[in-house]
């Protein structure tokens, strides 16, 4: 498979103090893959998901998607890239159908809108305002304006964070649908049941630096030596994550939300 | 279809945006719509002086050292009471309180205690009429007793003179709706941008293929499309009421209406460009309402003010808009006649547009 996203020794520093965030990361991410990028608060995720979204620009390092760089090609990348940030806000007063007929008006060669929304089951809310919304419906309604545009490459940062269990499960159906599809999906995510759901491969990054890259098997291989722990995978996601960085995912989960 | 090809470009659907919350929400419509039709109202009452005289009381000091004609008409016009002062010790007082003719006199300064058992009055004494009190009342009252000098000198004439175009509320008229569109150009605009960029909106935005150009044009088209209904709403209003009626030609008339609500939209844009807080935003939009609002003449007739003011309003975009707007809907002028307005209008939005251009902050990295 092509490499969709290739990031070298990507290192960010912001003017305050000129402290690195990004150490330095350097990875692949294969055509159709869903790569998860985990870590504890502050360890630098959502800063190398702005840099890779061309939302932040890199200190240094190489940022390339589709062989492109974002310097000299922003427009024919925005066209092949959607987005869906943690917080996502529209005027409350606006119709399901309105908010991605918005986002369909940005793109050459949209998909239908109201094939979008039947898709994503939102066909009797079609009519109906954003803020009448449940969370799950609502995060459903900004993930359909981000594939609107049918991108090759999207970008879900935390996308379930706050969600019900029944949403959570499926919201995740839908993005497994989209991997199906060929599409390239990035996640960050405090849920690691999540993440060995959904993720092909996982980089752990702590502290600006990458702690751990791999398929979720191969890491809690590594991680974790003691057969009767590892097979058949008694070792969670979660145990790795603890072990390797030292914070417990359901505290970090708490001091998020 | 055409329909569907407008739909599909995004300044439309960033236009629609903008536009649907104010006929959603019962509240946001009240107060874009019907407040600012109630504070015109008000302000033209306020303003227009064009109301009903109460009766007028006039102290005559002296009577027979006054003009014979003008004070038989004050003694013939019903709405004048003649309150004529006996007492020599007080007619001694006001005499010696008016003693240089040309000095002025302050309202109320001393009179109040002299007049204190006659009530609101004027004074005509054989230096002239002078009115005790500096309020709008006696203005009006001192026109009047005024105007019955001036009648007892002329013979009255047969025949009805059309005032239409030339009343001061028809000069008023046009200054507050300018008034109004100062208001929800500048303030409105500038609120809803810094909205925007404090929700995210820009950074979700920013993640699309999305013009930026689109997203301006998309805001300003959405209030001109909303000043449309708020002007038919003002016009139906001061016509239904006060009679009022443009003599101009309607397509030059709604020319500079959309060109100097072009100008007024984008100062809205360029005052919320770099705002991060409403509170600033509100801040910076006051600091030029209030000046645009007494320099432009919307009140007040600039050609009263000193020469180095008016050298310096004139440029005032908003001057120039309320000048080419009273011309046209006052006087009939065309667009050729108010060129200059016109120009110096369109100079503006290119301006404008340059400024927004380099100053806007999309929340870019530098």
């Amino acid at each position: 498979m092509s490499a969709v996203i290739d990031v070298a020794d990507l290192k960010k520093s912001y003017n305050k103090n000129n402290t690195l965030v990004l150490k330095g990361l350097s990875f692949q991410v294969k055509k159709g893959q869903c790569f998860g990028l985990l870590g504890p608060n502050g360890a630098g995720k959502s800063t190398t998901l702005e840099i890779l979204q061309g939302l932040k620009k890199p200190t240094s390092g190489k940022v390339s998607l589709f062989g492109m760089d974002w310097k000299d090609n922003e427009k024919q990348i925005r066209m092949k890239i959607g987005g869906l940030l943690q917080s996502n806000n529209l005027y409350g007063r606006t119709k399901v159908k309105e908010a991605v007929r918005l986002f369909a008006s940005f793109y050459k060669d949209p998909m239908d809108v109201d094939e979008l929304i039947e898709r994503f089951g939102l066909t009797d809310k079609a009519n109906a305002w954003l803020d009448s919304l449940s969370g799950g419906q609502k995060q459903r309604v900004f993930l359909a304006m981000t594939i609107v545009g049918k991108p090759e490459l999207i970008f879900l940062d935390e996308p379930t964070t706050g969600l019900d269990p029944t949403s959570r499960q499926s919201f995740w159906e839908i993005i497994k649908s989209l991997k199906e599809e060929g599409m390239t999906v990035i996640l960050t995510t405090h849920y690691m049941d999540e993440a060995d759901y959904l993720c092909d491969e996982l980089l752990i990054i702590e502290q600006g630096k990458i702690i751990e890259s791999g398929t979720p098997d191969a890491i809690i291989h590594r991680t974790f030596t003691d057969p009767v722990i590892r097979e058949p995978r008694k070792a969670t996601l979660n145990d790795v994550f603890l072990k390797l960085t030292g914070h417990d995912i359901l505290k970090q989960e708490t001091s998020h939300a | 279809m055409p329909s569907n090809v407008l739909t599909r470009k995004p300044f439309w659907q960033l236009m629609l945006l903008n536009i649907r919350p104010f006929f959603r929400e019962p509240a946001t419509l009240f107060w874009t719509f019907g407040f600012p039709i109630f504070m015109a109202l008000l302000l033209v009452q306020a303003f227009s002086g064009e109301k009903p005289m109460a009766e007028v009381n006039v102290v005559v000091i002296e009577q027979e050292k006054i003009d014979a004609d003008w004070y038989q008409a004050i003694e013939k016009d019903n709405k004048v009471s003649i309150l004529n002062i006996e007492d020599a010790a007080l007619i001694a007082r006001i005499n010696a309180h008016f003693a240089e003719p040309n000095s002025e006199v302050s309202p109320g300064e001393g009179l109040s205690s002299i007049l204190s058992n006659h009530g609101d009055v004027l004074i005509l004494t054989p230096s002239g009429l002078f009115s005790t009190r500096n309020s709008h009342e006696q203005a009006i009252a001192f026109s009047h007793v005024m105007a019955l000098q001036d009648q007892a000198r002329k013979p009255y004439l047969d025949g009805v003179i059309d005032l239409q175009g030339f009343r001061y509320i028809d000069w008023l008229i046009p200054g507050i709706i300018v008034l109004q569109i100062i208001g929800i150009g500048i303030t409105s605009i500038s609120n809803g941008l810094v909205s925007d960029r404090q929700q995210g909106f820009f950074k979700r935005l920013k993640l699309s293929p999305f013009s930026r150009l689109d997203y301006v044009i998309g805001i300003v088209f959405a209030r001109v499309f909303l000043l449309i209904f708020q002007l038919v709403a003002l016009f139906a209003t001061f016509y239904f009421l006060f009679g009022y009626q443009p003599l101009g030609n309607w397509l030059s008339i709604l020319t500079v209406l959309l060109l100097g609500s072009i100008v007024l939209c984008l100062i809205g844009v360029l005052v919320g460009a770099r705002s991060q807080k409403v509170e600033v935003a509100t801040g910076i939009s006051n600091l030029l309402y209030f000046p645009l609002m007494f320099l432009s003449g919307i009140y007040f007739d600039t050609s009263n003010f000193p020469q180095t003011i008016q050298n310096i309003v004139q440029w005032l975009p908003s001057t120039a808009f309320l000048d080419a707007f009273r011309l046209t809907a006052n006087q009939g002028a065309s667009l050729a006649d108010v060129s200059v307005q016109v120009q110096t209008l369109a100079g503006f939005t290119v301006v404008l547009l340059v400024m927004i251009y380099f100053l806007f902050d999309w929340g870019d990295e530098k």
